[in-house]
């Protein structure tokens, strides 16, 4: 898909040494940049471009979630066209101003997990459960199959994913009006 | 939609259909207009794709967007049009100047439509034939435009019961003369239970309260002792009939429902084993051992116990609303008062109790799943000494489990007084209005005693049918499912008229090969390999580029997407699944054993070898010596995972399992990993015995395993990107070359194939 991209320079692959392979024997990793040493910014407007301060540019990467739903908010990866980390972000508050919009903004982009904030119905049937709910981007309808789909990750934190793939989450179902609450409670 | 592959159109609303027409430029044709269900900025909106053969357009559903500068793209400024999977939802990018831009978004409901949209816009900007083919999943019951549970799946909702009840039928019609039988003999059941009351009525009103009447109603007799004597004799003659025919039918229902359920499985297992991998790669193990032991149990259940139940009740509700008009229609009619009261408040109260019948069982089996897990990874759980954690995690489990008991039944007991409440009113009405009758007699005391006996009769049954609502509904999803996979069709099935293929030389040819798991992220891309007979090839590369997917064809586990791939010439597609089958041996990293002893594990494939056979066999995989010190030999008995064997004997067993198959191509995959230098050379001459002569495909990470190779073929992210012997590949100074310095400098012990003098290199010769 990117085969008409120019190509960064490389870093680590003409150096065995920090070629990792499934020999058992480990060689020292190499350490990705962090935070304060990088800078991340458009250009152009549709590619995503790294720069390690005084020292190099990789011209296109892509931030990750670590852990997109346990830690949406930190642990941030920056992999290159050959999915190798370049740079790890603990702290997103450890970026400047604009790497660090650029960056939510990719995330924001990548991971697509609606908010339920009103469960409309829940209707189950022969182990597989249709819901009609209205999300923080609008208004769905999908279909669920099998308990292992529907995961609390807290007390009151619900996951979802759909039969296609989709993702939706409770944040916290109690806070939803009493009808939404109800319906979660008995058929969840 | 069109079925043709070179345009694909969906139904555009009028306004935005107006719209487009407008935009058209003079000459310019739609190729492709598809609607989405996200918006650019995420929301689940309509949007529309517009493709011509000239640029792309985007639209919103009331036609608004295409005047707008950045909502179109002409092919002239683009080089290439792909997907991108991201999570949650996808996109399509095109390639201006040398950046990527997103062109529409899609969730992954709609994935692989726009995997084939992608495909087209690409071809068009490229000015190539178009060709867009490919299934798009139904989603959606075509009758009732319902979600599917899952893509071409069947519609729970439209699954009539009667049809299923027909399907179930037809597997007892083989048992035609004892179904006639049964139901004859509930017939006659029926008839038999309602004698007793009727018996009691005369009993009470000509022999108790008015014995002149026998008298004269009996000419022939004139004693009442003499009569009651009958009677009695009677009643208790119809009491031991009906005692006897409940035993003869009971014994039928359920050799009869066994027999169909016993039909049911082995249609289902049957089609369990033909079914394609892409069919399992889908589904949990754990659901589908589900539908074998559960479903089918909920169906026997339901045929044993709940059908005769139903059938024998219903008679007798016929029968004894029959007879309760003929008695008295007064008194019938003040009687089913209550009924509808006991079908509303049961309705209202059912609702509840499912609820709290659900939580329970979701529970229990989330209980279970736990215990389950526990024990199958007990070994984890000490090794990390987690069995607190694991108690206190059951413990709460478990105290779930009474909540949600004491919950259902809590609510279980209210329904049940409820109903025995509403049924002893009826009764209440009944001596009531019937006592009236006697004083006023208008009524005779004996009729007001069947009335009251055939009540109960009546009311009992009327209790329980609410329950066998749910049973006959789980009975039926259970239906449901285990037809569902009877009726799937093996995706890899023969052709009509395959092509016999006893002997093969095992010339493999991959040209332009294609392939996805998932439609819309294919895995395979371009793969041309044409491998001679005999020939061995090495596959190498980083994990996850594909090797294992490209063994997987050649099994034909999966169909390719596109190109051919042939075996001596003939396209791999019309070669009986048999033939090729048994033309191939395949010995993986992890293999599967079933049950059974050494031998009988080894002799898998031909069963008729003989354990001379097995141990030659055996003594060419170099896993002789150690079988034959184990206490029990040959006959060692090997559990399902073969737990009782080491990683390296496990890999062993599984070469002189090939050996005796004697295969024409053989498949390595990764046979040779996790084992110690010692048992690896012991394997590698096994290999190398196993591989004389055969076509084979050899996978392995550590690259010194792959030094008899004839040619090695370096895949990169699903693309073949070097071939070449290892001398070639290594003066490429490519991916191999890379390969083969890291692995060089981290691993000293494992010299690899280019150094002569090595060591390891003369170890063939060794047979121990
Ligand atoms: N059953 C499957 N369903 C969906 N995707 C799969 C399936 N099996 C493999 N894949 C994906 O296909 C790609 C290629 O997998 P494959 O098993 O062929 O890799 P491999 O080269 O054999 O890797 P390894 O060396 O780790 O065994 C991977 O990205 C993997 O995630
Ligand atoms: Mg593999």
């Amino acid at each position: 898909m990117s085969g008409e991209i120019e190509m960064p320079e490389e870093p680590g692959v003409d150096a065995p040494d920090t070629f990792e392979f499934e020999t058992g024997i480990e060689n020292a990793p190499v350490e990705p940049y962090q935070a304060h040493e990088i800078r991340v910014f458009r250009a152009p407007a549709h590619t995503v471009r790294m720069t390690v301060t005084g020292e190099r540019s990789y011209i296109r990467v892509r931030p990750v979630n670590a852990s997109p739903m346990a830690h949406s908010d930190r642990y941030v990866s920056l992999l290159d066209i050959k999915n190798e980390e370049v740079a790890f972000i603990r702290d997103m508050n450890d970026l400047d101003e604009e790497s660090r919009k650029v960056i939510e903004e990719e995330l924001a982009h990548r991971y697509l997990r609606a908010t339920i904030e009103c469960v409309h119905s829940i209707q189950m049937e022969y182990g597989v459960t249709y819901w009609d709910v209205t999300t923080d981007r609008g208004k769905r309808e999908f279909v669920i199959r099998g308990h292992e789909n529907t995961h609390w990750a807290s007390d009151t934190r619900l996951l979802l994913t759909d039969v296609d793939g989709n993702r939706f989450e409770v944040i916290d179902y109690t806070q939803l009006d009493p009808n939404s609450v109800r319906l979660i409670e008995t058929n969840v | 939609m069109t079925d043709n592959t070179t345009t694909y159109e969906e139904r555009m609303p009028d306004a935005l259909a107006d719209r487009c027409r407008e935009a058209l430029r003079e000459g310019e044709s739609v190729r492709i207009a598809a609607a989405t269900d996200l918006t650019e900025d995420l929301r689940f909106e309509e949007r529309w794709l517009v493709v011509t053969d000239q640029r792309l357009m985007r639209f919103e559903a009331n036609g608004a967007g295409a005047a707008n500068g950045n909502a179109t793209i002409e092919f002239s400024d683009a080089k290439s049009a792909a997907v991108e999977e991201l999570v949650g939802s996808g996109r399509i990018n095109v390639v201006i100047g040398n950046e990527e831009v997103e062109v529409i978004r899609y969730t992954p409901s709609e994935r692989a439509k726009f995997a084939r949209i992608a495909r087209g816009i690409d071809q068009l900007i490229k000015k190539e034939p178009v060709n867009m083919q490919g299934e798009v999943d139904r989603t959606r019951c075509d009758r009732c435009r319902r979600l599917l549970p899952e893509p071409n799946g069947i519609c729970s909702a439209c699954t009539n019961r009667l049809a299923m009840m027909r399907r179930i039928a037809r597997y007892a019609l083989p048992f035609k003369g004892r179904l006639a039988l049964m139901v004859f003999l509930s017939l006659l059941f029926t008839l038999a239970e309602l004698g007793p009351p009727y018996i009691m009525r005369i009993i009470i009103d000509d022999v108790l309260v008015e014995p002149g009447a026998a008298e004269a109603g009996d000419a022939t007799t004139g004693d009442p002792f003499t009569f009651l004597y009958l009677l009695v004799g009677a009643y208790a003659v119809v009491r031991l009939v009906s005692f006897v025919l409940e035993i003869f039918k009971d014994r039928l229902s359920v050799w009869l429902g066994g027999r169909v359920i016993v039909s049911v499985r082995e249609d289902l297992y049957e089609n369990l084993s033909r079914l394609s991998m892409k069919f399992y790669n889908k589904r949990q193990v754990g659901s589908l051992i589900s539908r074998v032991s559960n479903d089918t149990e909920s169906m026997m259940w339901f045929l044993v116990d709940g059908v005769p139940y139903i059938l024998t009740n219903l008679l007798l509700l016929v029968g004894i609303l029959v007879l309760l008009f003929v008695t008295s229609w007064q008194l019938t009619l003040l009687v089913l008062i209550p009924i509808p009261l006991l079908v509303i408040g049961g309705g209202f109260f059912w609702v509840r109790l499912i609820r709290a019948f659900r939580t329970k069982y979701y529970r229990w089996g989330k209980l279970v799943g736990m215990a389950g897990e526990m024990l199958s990874s007990v070994r984890v759980v000490k090794t990390f000494v987690q069995e607190k954690r694991e108690m206190r995690r059951f413990r709460s489990s478990n105290e779930g489990v009474f909540q949600g008991d004491y919950e259902s039944e809590k609510e279980a007991a209210v329904f049940f007084s409820t109903v025995s409440m509403l049924t002893s009113s009826g009764l209440i009405l009944v001596w009531f209005y019937g006592g009236s009758a006697v004083i006023d007699d208008t009524f005779t005391p004996g009729a007001l005693m069947m009335f009251i006996a055939y009540l109960w009769m009546m009311y009992e049954p009327l209790r329980w049918f609410g329950e066998l609502n749910t049973w006959s509904s789980r009975a039926m999803s259970g239906a449901e499912k285990v037809f569902e996979i009877v009726d799937t069709p093996a995706e890899t099935e023969d052709l009509d008229d395959p092509v016999e293929m006893k002997d093969v030389r095992g010339e493999v040819e991959f040209s332009d090969v294609v392939f996805a798991y998932e439609a819309g992220k294919p895995v395979l891309h371009d793969i041309n390999l044409h491998v001679q007979p005999g020939e061995m090839i090495g596959l190498v590369g980083k994990s996850g580029s594909g090797k294992t997917t490209m063994t997987n064809l050649l099994c034909r586990f999966y169909d390719i997407d596109e190109g051919g791939l042939t075996i001596d010439g003939v396209p791999i597609r019309d070669i009986s699944l048999e033939d090729l089958r048994r033309q191939i041996g395949v010995v993986l990293q992890d293999s599967y054993f079933f049950s059974g002893s050494v031998a009988e594990n080894i002799r898998y494939s031909s069963p008729d070898a003989s354990i001379e056979q097995v141990m030659r066999a055996a003594r060419t995989a170099n896993a002789h010596d150690f079988i034959c010190a184990k206490p029990d030999g040959y006959d060692t008995q090997i559990g399902e995972n073969g737990k009782e064997l080491s990683g390296g004997e496990k890999q062993r067993i599984a070469i002189a399992r090939a050996i005796i198959h004697d295969p024409r191509i053989l498949i390595l995959d990764e046979a040779t990993s996790s084992v110690d230098t010692h048992t690896e050379k012991l394997i590698q001459e096994a290999i190398a015995n196993l591989v004389k002569g055969r076509t084979t495909f050899a996978i392995a990470h550590r690259l010194s395993t792959l030094r008899r190779a004839d040619r090695l073929v370096v895949l990169d992210a699903g693309k073949i990107v070097e071939t070449g012997t290892h001398e070639e590949l290594l003066d490429m100074k490519g991916h191999f070359y890379r390969m083969v310095e890291t692995q060089r400098a981290s691993t000293a012990v494992m010299a690899v194939g280019g150094s002569r003098g090595d060591p390891n290199r003369d170890a063939n010769g060794h047979k121990s």
